[in-house]
């Protein structure tokens, strides 16, 4: 399966995903940063921004989990692997209106430092954040 | 922290009918002062205890700030009509505390010993590339010189960063550092968000290294390598302080949610 992997993210041309779905409980996001830090490495990722990308997803995934909806079960979280960089996007079920933020300004102020083109929302009762990490 | 004096010097215990004595005291006039002085004599009973959890991958420091938190409910919740000693007492809560540590840390309470030993290295590993490369090493750069598989130094770096999103009593601890004091007048970035978020009283309450970090990182955009030379620590370090932090913060976010409700 590695080497397979492997394959995808040494060739410039395919780029691929892989998505996870986990309980909606705060325990299980470990699951997420394991599932992150071996696509980073995969990638090549160093470091410093494999500790990026885990200090997004905790943010990330906490927020969405903070105002999920009290029937939220699952939380879905897709990585978009290419050449360079990580894009997350991770959404669960939320209690919040379409306009009405689930990131804090202090959430806010921490993905601004680690993520690029960071995008939030509420669509259809689902709470969705999409950001980049770069490698390097 | 601990040096070299033995923990019954530094923290001379008193005699058992003096503690009950105190106890009574401090059921009948709530004095603060009688608090910290059992709290305090007792501190060589959490050091103990704490060694008895050492060498499972977790600093020794880190072991005795969770281990005096549960002296300190031991303290506050023992009933000094009871016929029982207070360290008889106390002991079963403070192990519990430890226990509870480890278990929300999501490991067993053993690490396996190569872990362990992996785990250690790679503070000196990554440091030194760092160093050599002149940026963040890779994990396969890692691997390389600390001649271990790529999946293991991935394990080791899992378990060095293994902390519950939402941790209980996450008390941010010192570790025994040395590191410069250079807190204050440039962490206005901070103090003004301070003003306007939720986690402005939370991040009032943190050490001065913990808020000057994260100044540092998602203020001024350091790295966390450049943190790491700047406050003379190892990355991994810097790495574990900041997720430890924020944790921190989260939790007392979801504290603050549970007491509105």
């Amino acid at each position: 399966m590695k080497a397979l992997i492997a394959r995808w993210v040494q060739s410039p041309s395919l780029s691929d995903q892989v998505t996870i779905r986990i309980p909606a409980t705060t325990r299980h996001v470990a699951l997420v940063r394991a599932t992150a830090t071996t696509l980073a490495a995969l990638l090549d990722f160093t470091y410093d921004r494999l500790t990026d990308l885990h200090i997004a997803i905790d943010e990330v995934c906490s927020r969405i989990l903070a105002t999920s909806s009290p029937h939220a079960a699952r939380l879905r979280v897709t990585f978009t692997l290419d050449e360079g960089w990580i894009r997350v996007d991770a959404r669960g079920d939320s209690a919040l209106k379409p306009g009405e933020e689930f990131l804090t300004t202090w959430s806010k102020a921490i993905l601004d430092s680690v993520a690029e083109q960071m995008e939030v929302g509420i669509t259809d009762g689902v709470a969705v954040a999409t950001f980049r990490i770069p490698n390097g | 922290m601990t040096g070299t004096v033995p923990s019954h010097e530094r923290h001379p215990q008193l005699p058992k009918p003096q503690v009950k004595r105190l106890f009574r005291e401090l059921r009948r006039t709530e004095d603060p002062g009688i608090r910290a002085k059992l709290i305090e004599s007792h501190l060589g009973l959490v050091e103990y205890l704490a060694r008895r959890f050492a060498g499972r991958g977790e600093p020794l420091d880190d072991l005795v700030q969770v281990a005096t938190i549960g002296l300190v409910k031991a303290v506050d919740r023992f009933d000094p009509t009871r016929e029982v000693e207070f360290s008889t007492y106390a002991t079963p809560t403070i192990v519990g505390e430890l226990k509870r540590h480890f278990r929300d840390k999501g490991w067993a309470v053993r690490v396996p010993r190569r872990l362990q030993e992996l785990n250690l290295r790679l503070s000196g590993v990554i440091g030194q590339l760092s160093q050599d490369l002149q940026r963040s090493p890779t994990v396969a750069e890692i691997a390389v010189a600390s001649e271990a598989t790529q999946e293991e130094v991935l394990e080791a770096l899992d378990s060095a960063h293994a902390y519950s999103l939402i941790s209980l009593d996450a008390a941010v601890t010192e570790e025994g550092l040395s590191y410069h004091e250079q807190i204050g007048s440039d962490d206005l970035a901070l103090d003004a968000l301070e003003e306007r978020v939720s986690v402005g009283p939370l991040l009032r309450q943190l050490p001065p290294r913990e808020r000057h970090m994260l100044h540092l990182r998602f203020f001024k955009g350091m790295t966390q390598s450049e943190i790491a030379q700047d406050l003379g620590i190892s990355q991994m370090h810097v790495s574990r302080l900041l997720a430890k932090t924020l944790a921190t913060l989260r939790s007392g976010l979801q504290d603050e949610r549970e007491r509105k409700r």
